[in-house]
């Protein structure tokens, strides 16, 4: 159960070993929020996550091309003097396009990078097809 | 002979050209209404607001209000934004209009504490409200603050409003493009609020706080918020269909004298009416106080105050009337529109009443009476929240992490049921495969 009024972020597996980052998927208001919450970063670290950035925009994916509110979002961990375990996400930046047409995000790119500054992970999630309901 | 053939050879080629041109300029501002956005300049000053003189004359208020309001809208909002000194210029296309309605804390620069800007922004296309939004902002100037002017603190105070106001307008037209008609059945709120004749006020209640007029506006901004097609009721009085919003403030519990003296409190009663008939009634009360800042102003409490009393009457408001279509609760109401310092008490249960359409008719500016005990099956029933898809909507979406080289993952997203803003859906990872593409 999603409840599309709280405006967090979310992991979602896909299946053992795969997952990937989810911020409110119906976008109700999402554009009120101040700061999301909830980043699923590694265990007992704090994120200073940036207040969102908003601009419409046109976005192409496999399903067609939409006008969509784009949402972007960073955050760095706090974990000063923390791990300096290279593989440990200490930094990201998260895009996601919604469309109030489909009522869903349509695109997401979520890049995360560690406190070396090395890329650690580019994850694209884009819409292939929409069947809409009854 | 020559020069006179050439000339209107040339001429009418001037003529072809300069034609072309404001050809395609005319079409393509008739084409892309929707993408054109304008801003009013000057800002509009509200006939109640309490501004000193010196703020309104000597800070240019509204002349730098304006302008910040175009300067930034035109950065952050991705469309075509140009300002207009009428609204008739604007034609059919969107116009974004801001409304001061209280400037607070004058006099004294920094040194006479915070300074605090309520404005209204509203979106309008061809007389219509599109979105409304009221910004609270306060400052006390920074860390320049204490040896700054009240003129240099407004300025600071309506940039950063104009910055707010900026990053709400694309969300808030993505929600009007979305939200459809705005319907028959809508809620008019009465501005500014009644005061009773019996009421206990204090001296300034309008002069310098303007409490009936912020107050109801607080009301409304908290009930545009959550029900899309409300609005002020205009000159022109309102619509058969219309559910009138009438605010009666009962009580105000003031002593003068900003934080330093205490709780400052708003008794309200509100009356929801059909056709000049009430068809409910409830009482709300509020009060608030400083906490660490005791140089808060009385005004600046009281708003606050109204502020909560808003938001109790836009939630009380669907249990007493239908009001159409309801978006959800802005999540960012409160904390940073609000002078921190802040405490509001929670609500005192005072009166709560409801009647039918039987109820008796209350000429408007009398104060109605409780009527009848609420029904607690009016607030079962919520409708769908706007904008939510419905049962059997499916998504298929690919995954894939580009920093891997690999195949992706497609999986299908699938919604189960929808209970007003709660989605139950069922995933389905279809496997991997390739981004099919266009």
């Amino acid at each position: 159960m999603i409840d599309a009024d709280q405006i967090t972020f979310a992991s979602r597996p896909l299946r053992p070993g795969t997952s990937f980052v989810e911020l409110a998927p119906y976008a109700r208001d999402i554009w009120k929020m101040a700061r999301p919450a909830g980043y699923p970063g590694p265990a007992g670290a704090m994120w200073r996550v940036s207040t969102p950035r908003y601009s419409e925009e046109e976005v192409r994916v496999p399903a067609g091309t939409f006008k969509a509110l784009r949402v972007e979002v960073n955050g760095a961990s706090e974990a000063f003097g923390g791990s300096v375990v290279q593989a440990t996400a200490a930094r990201f930046v998260y895009v996601a396009w919604y469309s109030p047409e489909l009522n869903r995000y349509v695109k997401i790119h979520h890049q995360t990078w560690s406190r070396q500054n090395i890329k650690l992970g580019d994850e694209v999630v884009q819409l292939v097809e929409y069947q809409p309901g009854r | 002979m020559q020069t006179e053939r050439g000339i209107p050879w040339r001429s009418g080629l001037r003529c072809v050209l300069a034609l072309t041109v404001l050809s395609c300029f005319r079409h393509g501002l008739a084409a892309d209404v929707d993408g054109l956005l304008y801003v009013l300049t000057p800002a509009i000053l509200d006939r109640g607001a309490p501004i000193a003189q010196s703020v309104g004359a000597e800070c240019e208020l509204q002349e730098v209000m304006g302008q910040q309001a175009y300067k930034y809208v035109n950065a952050k909002v991705r469309r075509t934004v140009t300002q207009v000194r009428d609204v008739k210029q604007a034609g059919e296309a969107k116009v974004v209009t801001v409304t001061i309605l209280s400037a607070q804390g004058v006099g004294g620069g920094g040194w006479s504490g915070g300074k605090t800007l309520t404005v209204r922004a509203d979106i309008t296309q061809a007389g219509e409200l599109v979105a409304s939004k009221i910004f609270i902002t306060n400052s006390r100037g920074g860390i320049a603050g204490a040896v700054s002017g009240t003129c240099w603190i407004f300025e600071r105070i309506a940039r950063v409003t104009a910055d707010r106001m900026a990053r709400w307008i694309p969300g808030a037209l993505m929600t009007a493009a979305h939200a459809g008609p705005q319907g028959e059945r809508r809620v008019a709120v009465q501005v500014p609020a009644l005061v009773d004749p019996t009421a206990k006020v204090f001296d300034g209640i309008e002069s310098e706080c303007a409490l009936p007029n912020l107050l109801a506006n607080h009301v409304f901004g908290q009930i545009r918020n959550r029900y899309y097609g409300a609005r002020i009721l205009g000159a022109e009085g309102p619509r058969p269909t219309d559910k009138v919003l009438r605010l009666t403030i009962l009580n105000t519990q003031v002593v003068p004298g900003g934080g330093f003296t205490g709780p400052k409190g708003i008794t309200l009663q509100a009356d929801v009416l059909e056709n000049s008939r009430v068809v409910a009634s409830n009482v709300f009360q509020r009060s608030g106080s400083t906490g660490t800042n005791a140089q808060l102003n009385t005004c600046a409490i009281l708003e606050v105050v109204s502020v909560a009393l808003g938001k109790e009457v836009a939630a009380w408001l669907p249990t007493a009337t239908d009001v159409g279509s309801i978006l959800p609760a802005a999540a960012d109401e409160g904390g940073q529109d609000l002078p921190p310092e802040i405490l509001v008490t929670p609500p005192q249960a005072l009166m709560q009443a409801q009647s039918t359409a039987a109820g008796p008719v209350v000429a408007a500016g009398a104060t109605a009476t409780a009527l009848a005990k609420v029904d607690p099956q009016a607030s079962s029933a919520s409708p769908p929240a706007p904008g939510m898809p419905a049962p059997g909507t499916k998504w298929k979406y690919g995954y894939r992490d580009q920093q891997y080289p690999g195949e992706e993952t497609v999986f299908t997203v699938e919604v189960a049921t929808v209970n007003v803003a709660k989605v139950s859906e069922r995933v389905v990872v279809d496997g991997t495969g390739r981004f099919r593409r266009r």
